[in-house]
């Protein structure tokens, strides 16, 4: 055999992936044997071979099954190559995403005091729209078209979220209408849903999950014609950080993001503030962005409100853990409503029609858990906001009116809805510190849910809903129906190390009870169609 | 009554394109379920970035769902998969070399915070730095062909499949693709 070139190089590179005849091999071992040139050759091509063999291998993305399915589905390949991360943008291309990031900015300059938009000129720039001017993140634009609100679930029609899978496989997400059996698949988790809430015209789901083991959650809002996931940030698991809050116009969802660093390969964002600071941001579904509107370290989501009857468009109500904690009126651009602050009011929760709200009062501590109430910690019922007599709509009624806090001993923490006739209400998770209500002992618990109407006399020991035989390790999430139905998420005690965590959903109308203890291992949160 | 029909749990069926056949359907998630992480990380190896790495894995089994039908012999997937995956890769490479590049503050706007994002991260900490900027520097059809086999660990054959040539000239091309990057491996420090 003869070479080209006097070395044969090209043979010493066909013998690393086993190309060589056996005439071949025996031709290259024999002038190997001989050439110090070529074993240096061949040493450095299986040096090489080694390195990039021993790249690592990269997880894809998890949304890519529903990116893929979701391209299939609308004929759609990936976003416009002029549009992606990182890509160059021909001034044209961009000018419809400019116009649309203007458009975020005028609309908002009706809200806010003080506008501060800045428009720029690429689909993948932010609009920086906080006080400080400080760039807020952005991301890809394939979420920035708005499709057509054909609702995934009909009105009234139970929707949840659903993980399969065991501790030694993957995880995978999926939300369920129950009513057809369709279902959208949200991708492979490390950790089971907690929340979620449907958009006002049921086009989008935004949910948290529990990543894994680290103590640290993850938002995401997964998009419910197309498909899509959005990740809107990770947060240290704390109370009250656990708010997922819509505009009534559908057009913005607020959060809470506790600050956390799980280390660089953990697929959650550095922190940037101090660890264990809680801060609000919001997701304007439009432009696809994330902004952090908040920058205090003690700032949580509570939900959105008019700022004024006739007022157009909607505004965030900040709240502000601190001793005596407070709320605010935000622009969701940032700006803060100075005129419009709620003293003593923390978490309000305003109503779907919007004129009245439960929110918390007491004293705050914060703890290595995060802020909680110290003393005289209470959900309240605040006042009709359309009133015009001389009370302050904040002055509130206790959400129960059986509950008589010894000492200043009350709840600690706890988490309430509406249900969509902003008549139905529930209370759970309530963490009472005080000595017990009832003569045995139980009222109030933390592994009870308590579900009234503010038209017949709020919440009591009597408003328990039924939740079965089951050993309850905590109660995960509640939603309402207008006809009095209540989807419960109940999660299972663990079994011990290696046990995923699992959860059932309990079913409870005014005639019946239903509870779910098959397959899928976790079962919820639920929630109903608008 | 949907509450009453929820008691009963109904099964919840995987990814549903529903227009295809059963037999169609369970072929592309098998592809799917087998394939997507190997394509994600060819893409990510071919382009250096992981946003568009996604977009090329996904495009890819979009195109792969459209022509699945084409595919007659099950122990072809592999190769049939990466060829669509090389070609999505080449033509997104294409596409790119038509843009004028604009000026540093352009770029800064156009990527506000590229910082911390997960896939970035993975990034930085897992890919080798060195090791990423030498395959990027290699001629796209020569690291095409030196991931395919070093990485993917296809032999010349298999490669010929996926580049549409030769076993012979799959040769060829890498050796002279192992000899670059052996080149500018040594300029990195990692090999003499």
């Amino acid at each position: 055999m003869t070479f080209r070139g006097s070395h044969p190089d090209e043979l010493i590179s066909a013998s690393l992936s086993g190309d060589l005849t056996d005439a071949e091999r025996a031709q290259l071992d024999a002038h190997l044997a001989r050439c110090e040139t070529c074993r240096a050759t061949l040493a450095a091509f299986k040096a090489e071979r080694r390195i990039l063999s021993g790249l690592p291998v990269v997880d894809p993305p998890r949304d890519l099954s529903a990116r893929v399915r979701g391209g299939i589905e609308s004929g759609r390949f990936a976003g416009p190559w002029w549009g992606r991360p990182g890509s160059v943008v021909p001034l044209l291309a961009s000018a419809a995403v400019f116009a649309a990031a203007v458009l975020a900015v005028v609309v908002f300059g009706n809200l806010n005091p003080a506008p501060v938009g800045q428009e720029t000129s690429s689909p993948q720039a932010s609009v920086s729209i906080a006080p400080s001017g400080s760039v807020i993140e952005s991301v890809a634009p394939s979420v920035l078209a708005s499709a057509p609100p054909l609702a995934f679930l009909g009105p009234g029609d139970l929707g949840y979220l659903s993980l399969n899978g065991g501790s030694l496989q993957p995880s995978r997400l999926t939300f369920i209408n129950d009513a057809t059996g369709a279902s959208i698949d949200a991708g492979a988790l490390d950790g089971p849903p907690i929340a979620a809430v449907l958009s006002p015209d049921g086009s989008w789901l935004a949910y948290i999950i529990e990543k894994g083991e680290t103590g640290v959650n993850e938002v995401w809002a997964l998009h419910l014609t197309d498909g899509r996931i959005v990740p809107l940030g990770c947060s240290q698991a704390a109370p009250f950080a656990d708010r997922l809050a819509w505009a009534p116009d559908g057009r913005f969802l607020a959060y809470t993001l506790v600050d956390t660093d799980l280390g660089p390969n953990a697929g959650c964002p550095t922190s940037d503030g101090t660890l264990g600071s809680p801060d609000a941001w919001v997701f304007t579904i439009a432009t696809g962005e994330r902004s952090n509107i908040t920058h205090t370290g003690n700032a949580y989501a509570a939900s959105f409100s008019r700022v004024a009857s006739g007022t157009p468009g909607f505004a965030l109500y900040v709240s502000h853990a601190a001793s005596q904690p407070w709320s605010e009126l935000w622009a969701v651009s940032g700006a803060r409503y100075d005129q419009i602050t709620a003293s003593g009011v923390f978490l309000p929760l305003v109503s779907p029609e919007g004129n009245r709200a439960i929110f918390w009062s007491g004293t705050m501590a914060s703890s290595d858990a995060g802020w909680q109430f110290s003393m005289g910690g209470m959900p309240q019922l605040s006042g009709d906001f359309r009133s015009t007599g001389p009370a302050s709509p904040w002055l509130g009624t206790p959400l129960f009116s059986d509950l008589t806090p010894v000492g200043g001993e009350a709840f600690a923490s706890g988490k309430f809805t509406w249900g969509p006739d902003s008549d139905l209400i529930a209370f759970w998770d309530g963490a009472w510190t005080g000595v017990p209500q009832s003569a045995d002992g139980t009222y109030p618990s933390q592994e009870d849910v308590y579900v009234g109407r503010i038209s017949t006399g709020l919440l009591s020991s009597a408003s328990r809903i039924p939740l079965g035989n089951e050993t309850i390790a905590s109660i995960v999430a509640v939603a309402l129906r207008t006809d009095g139905g209540v989807a419960v998420t109940v999660r299972r005690p663990s079994s011990g190390i290696g046990d995923p965590p699992s959860a059932f959903l309990v079913i409870a109308s005014s005639d019946s009870l239903g509870v779910a203890r098959v397959p899928p291992r976790w079962a919820g949160p639920a929630v109903f169609g608008h | 009554m949907a509450l009453a029909r929820w008691l009963a749990f109904r099964p919840v069926p995987m990814s549903p394109p529903r227009d295809r056949s059963d037999a169609l359907q369970a072929e592309f998630d098998r592809l799917f379920n087998q394939y997507s992480g190997p394509i994600y990380n060819y893409a990510l190896r071919m382009i250096g970035d992981a946003d568009r790495a996604a977009d090329i894995a996904q495009d890819t089994f979009i195109k792969a769902f459209r022509k699945l039908d084409t595919l007659t012999d099950a122990s072809a997937a592999r190769s049939w998969i990466y060829r669509i995956a090389t070609n999505t890769a080449i033509d997104e490479m294409r596409r790119r070399r038509h843009v004028v590049p604009m000026n540093d503050d352009e770029k800064r706007h156009d990527q506000p915070d590229r910082g911390p994002g997960p896939e970035t991260q993975v990034l930085s900490g897992l890919l080798d730095e060195r090791i990423g900027r030498a395959l990027l520097r290699l001629k796209p059809n020569h690291r095409q062909c030196l991931i395919l086999s070093d990485v993917e660990d296809m032999s010349a054959a298999q490669i010929g499949e996926v580049m549409e040539m030769s076993g012979g000239a799959v040769r060829v091309l890498l050796f002279r693709a192992r000899a670059e990057m052996r080149r500018l491996l040594a300029a990195e420090g990692l090999v003499r």
